[in-house]
């Protein structure tokens, strides 16, 4: 720079430095105690370097079985398959939202004064929510039968635990400001609701529902491993005989589903968000 | 601040041409924003460059500094082609040519002594910085420019902590820091109030002269320029209409620059 | 403007109020005509969906008294006086189940760790504004879209058959697909990035990397934190039936109660692993309210 020697802020201005002494070897013990916790973690879970680099060939070798993906006469039963699991997603995502609405208000802090009733529905989302949408497919087959009908009930059940809390949160954080303006003008409670807070949380409503939509694909893809209807049966049946290149070809056609519904979703979020959220 | 020092050395005429702009144009699609731009400025001057909004002055920094690349055209700094530098000397010549902003460009949540150390990350060693981590000899550096700026007692402070004026003084310590031949400063004190826009200008004029680094810097008041700077180009269209000393600015010049006397009295 | 005058358009276009009405009523029959159609497509589509899904509604009234009986099947028989020989009867495995709920977790963690990481990374390539190449920001996209598209219980079968039964499986699968999902939320967050730190940072000479360490990273981390918590959530129900398939964790338990209809096994078990997901979610919820509060990096 200047040639000039350069000041030794170290003495008078410790804290723009680095720890040393008995602070670095503080820090150094935090480090090594986290590694430990780190790898006694992998011990418990029995993951081995060993057993990585086998897997890993493995999976190349099956890869290469994999290819190319065959296209067999089941192809059509695919299809129908692939229209249940769209049609499982989109009722169940569809109830649950609606459904949800509701509920929601009644676990809102801002909305719903009575704390018991708050504390139920918050509480009874959280136990919905806390069971994977796998065994509620397996409940429901064992109430209405084998199906799609059992995928919707389990994808909708599941879903409105996971909705009411984020509509339920979504609507304890709107403005209170907006919601006093329209209190102001002497609407009364329902009115207040639905042109004060309403109006603040459909854009995230509606944007949530769409996002789960694509999510809810992609879970309504396994149901059929219990017998909930869609792609899933016939995807675990190939995989449970090793008909690898039909395995690929679902997967594929699984894909290519997945990414149009996405790329629809991301449009209508788009147009959804464009006209409301002015 | 001594009347002295404030109109600065006499232009340096005699002063080695360091940067060269041959016939600079950039085009975004059909429109022209630097129009065959043709200048020399001379080691160790300070450059004032002129002109409305929208006429080219921070397109025409924003590629000296390669942060856009020209559509025609050649930038030369010792004789050395920086318009088609890439990889590892285009980085390089980036750390040389150290930009100011407009809205000061510091990274809000890191402090601000960890935006002064970013203006080291071109330095040796490169990799521990990847990091955070930074040694002794470079921290003693950014909190020497820090200390030069008087800043140093808010180093640990989120940079977005501060007011307008201590962030730009912050962003010269990250550019002093990184050692730079030339400072380019887009508009540095167009967010800040009169007070802050002396100490900012103030600041600049000290480094230039002290440390002999060349500065070009755009400014919105003819005022400014005229206060702080030897030497005013002026841009209108994308293309230069004057080059010369600060003290050539007269009224018919300033008529073409800014086009109308509403604008001119905004310029004021 | 050289043109003499001082360049001031008047404030007010004469336009007739008539023309004026026209138009808005003509866009207002337009917005309406848009809803319309909107509302026959939903019909349309759930008269399909309906179609396709087997949907009986009447079964399902019918079948209610099921869920009773189900659920009544599931509840332990509970006597206050011998509450502590009953609860001990019904938890008769409750240490092997604890430790496999451990286990799940475990999974959950590890996955979620691995994942958000190589999210992290293949974010900045992947995210529009901050890629160094079009063609990397294309296929970083398409490795998130493929990982995160595969269900994981299909992954985690592909990987039980290649790495063998136990959690290793259920770890990989579930930390790919969390790779997946993570590293489109992270993108999306990334592609709204403030530009000005970003140049600030780049102006100094900085590379490629070191700009998405020192400008981006600072003003997304609370956002990537809070959305890898969220994941962690999540991950905990998915591992807690990849056991189905043989990756390790509660699932394999529970499956088996399921097949072998133990169904007093199958309430504690359910109960247990609520309990578990009531408690992580609780802790990242807090956790997630300290980032969002404290918001962002202490001085490095």
């Amino acid at each position: 720079m200047s040639g000039r020697p350069l000041t030794r802020w170290r003495e008078c201005r410790p804290e723009l430095y680095p720890p040393r002494g008995l602070a670095l070897w503080r820090r150094a013990a935090a480090v090594l105690l986290g590694l430990g916790l780190f790898l006694w973690g992998l011990d418990a879970l029995e993951v081995t370097p060993g057993r990585l680099i086998d897997g890993i060939g493995q999976l190349g070798h099956v890869f290469m079985l994999m290819m190319p993906p065959a296209v067999t006469e089941h192809v059509w039963d695919y299809v129908r398959a692939i229209g249940e699991t769209l049609a499982m997603a989109f009722l169940g995502t569809l109830v649950a939202s609606l459904l949800s609405v509701p509920l929601a208000l009644m676990g809102a802090r801002n909305i719903m004064p009575f704390g018991p009733v708050r504390l139920l529905v918050r509480r009874s989302s959280d136990v919905v929510r806390g069971i994977d949408s796998l065994v509620w497919a397996i409940f429901f087959v064992s109430v209405v039968g084998l199906g799609p009908f059992a995928g919707i009930l389990a994808i909708a059940m599941n879903d409105t635990g996971v909705l009411t809390k984020l509509y339920a949160e979504a609507i304890e954080n709107t403005d209170r400001e907006q919601v006093k303006g329209v209190r102001a003008t002497g609407a009364g409670r329902m009115q207040t609701i639905g042109f004060g807070v309403l109006p603040q949380v459909m854009p995230v409503l509606l944007g949530n529902s769409l996002y789960f939509l694509e999510s809810n694909l992609r879970s309504a893809t396994i149901l059929g491993v219990v017998g909930a209807g869609g792609i899933g049966f016939f995807l675990m049946d190939r995989l449970m005989i090793s008909a690898w290149r039909e395995v690929s070809l679902i997967v594929i056609m699984v894909l290519v589903t997945v990414v149009c519904i996405d790329a629809l979703s991301r449009v209508l979020r788009g147009r959804l968000i464009g006209p409301v959220g002015r | 601040m001594s009347l002295s020092s404030r109109c600065g050395r006499p232009n340096a005429a005699g002063a080695k041409r360091v940067l060269e702009l041959r016939a600079l144009t950039r085009r975004f699609g059909n429109a022209t924003a630097v129009d065959r731009v043709s200048m020399a400025v001379g080691d160790g001057e300070m450059v004032a460059v002129l002109g409305r909004s929208g006429a080219g002055k921070s397109t025409l920094l924003n590629m000296i500094n390669r942060l856009i690349d020209p559509s025609e055209g050649e930038i030369l700094y010792n004789g050395r082609d920086i318009s088609r530098l890439s990889g590892a000397e285009l980085l390089a010549w980036r750390r040389q040519s150290a930009m100011i902003f407009q809205r000061f460009n510091l990274v809000a949540r890191l402090s601000v002594l960890t935006n002064v150390l970013t203006g080291r990350l071109n330095h040796k060693p490169r990799l521990p910085k990847l990091f955070g981590v930074f040694n002794d000899q470079e921290r003693d550096i950014a909190i020497d420019a820090l200390a030069s700026l008087g800043m140093d007692e808010h180093a640990l402070k989120r940079a977005d902590q501060l007011s307008g004026g201590q962030q730009q003084r912050v962003a010269i310590a990250r550019a002093l820091v990184q050692e730079p031949r030339l400072i380019l400063a887009d508009e540095p004190v167009a967010s800040l109030d009169p007070v802050n826009s002396q100490a900012v200008m103030e600041a600049l004029r000290r480094i230039n002269q002290e440390r002999g680094i060349t500065v070009l810097c755009n400014l919105h008041s003819v005022p400014l320029a005229r206060a702080w700077c030897d030497r005013a180009i002026a841009l209108s269209e994308g293309r230069v209409i004057y080059d010369g000393p600060v003290g050539g600015l007269d009224e018919p010049t300033l008529l073409a620059i800014y086009g109308s006397a509403a604008a001119l009295t905004e310029a004021h | 403007m050289t043109d003499g005058t001082l360049g001031v358009r008047p404030l007010h276009h004469p336009q007739p109020r008539a023309q004026f009405a026209r138009a808005w009523a003509a866009q207002k029959r337009a917005h309406r005509l848009q809803w319309l159609s909107a509302a026959v497509l939903m019909m349309l589509l759930i008269a399909i969906s309906a179609w396709l899904g087997e949907v009986k509604p009447a079964l399902l009234w019918d079948r209610l008294p099921r869920f009773g009986s189900y659920f009544g099947r599931m509840v332990p028989e509970l006597a206050l006086a011998t509450l502590g020989e009953d609860l001990a009867y019904w938890y008769w495995n409750g240490w092997q189940w604890l430790a496999s709920l451990w286990q799940t977790v475990l999974i959950a963690i590890y996955a979620t760790l691995f994942g958000a990481i190589l999210a992290y990374v293949f974010s900045f390539l992947a995210a529009r504004n901050l890629t160094p190449a079009p063609w990397v920001g294309v296929a970083a996209r398409r490795t998130l879209e493929l990982a995160r598209t595969v269900p994981e219980l299909v992954f985690a079968v592909l990987f039980v058959f290649a790495f063998g039964i136990g959690p290793l499986a259920g770890v990989l699968a579930i930390g790919l697909h969390s790779f997946g999902a993570l590293g489109k939320l992270f993108g999306d967050v990334a592609e709204n990035a403030d530009p000005e730190p970003l140049r600030g940072v780049r102006a100094t000479g900085a590379s490629w990397a070191q700009t998405m360490v020192y400008g981006a990273t600072p003003q997304l981390m609370p956002d990537y934190l809070s959305y890898g918590l969220m994941r962690l959530e999540i991950n905990v129900r998915a591992a807690s039936i990849l056991g189905f398939v043989g990756a390790g964790g509660i699932g394999q338990e529970l499956y088996r109660a399921i097949k072998n209809f133990d169904h007093t096994d199958i309430s504690a078990i359910a109960l247990m692993l609520i309990a578990a997901v009531m408690l992580i979610d609780a802790l990242c919820g807090w956790l997630r309210g300290r980032v969002i509060g404290r918001e962002g990096l202490r001085a490095l």
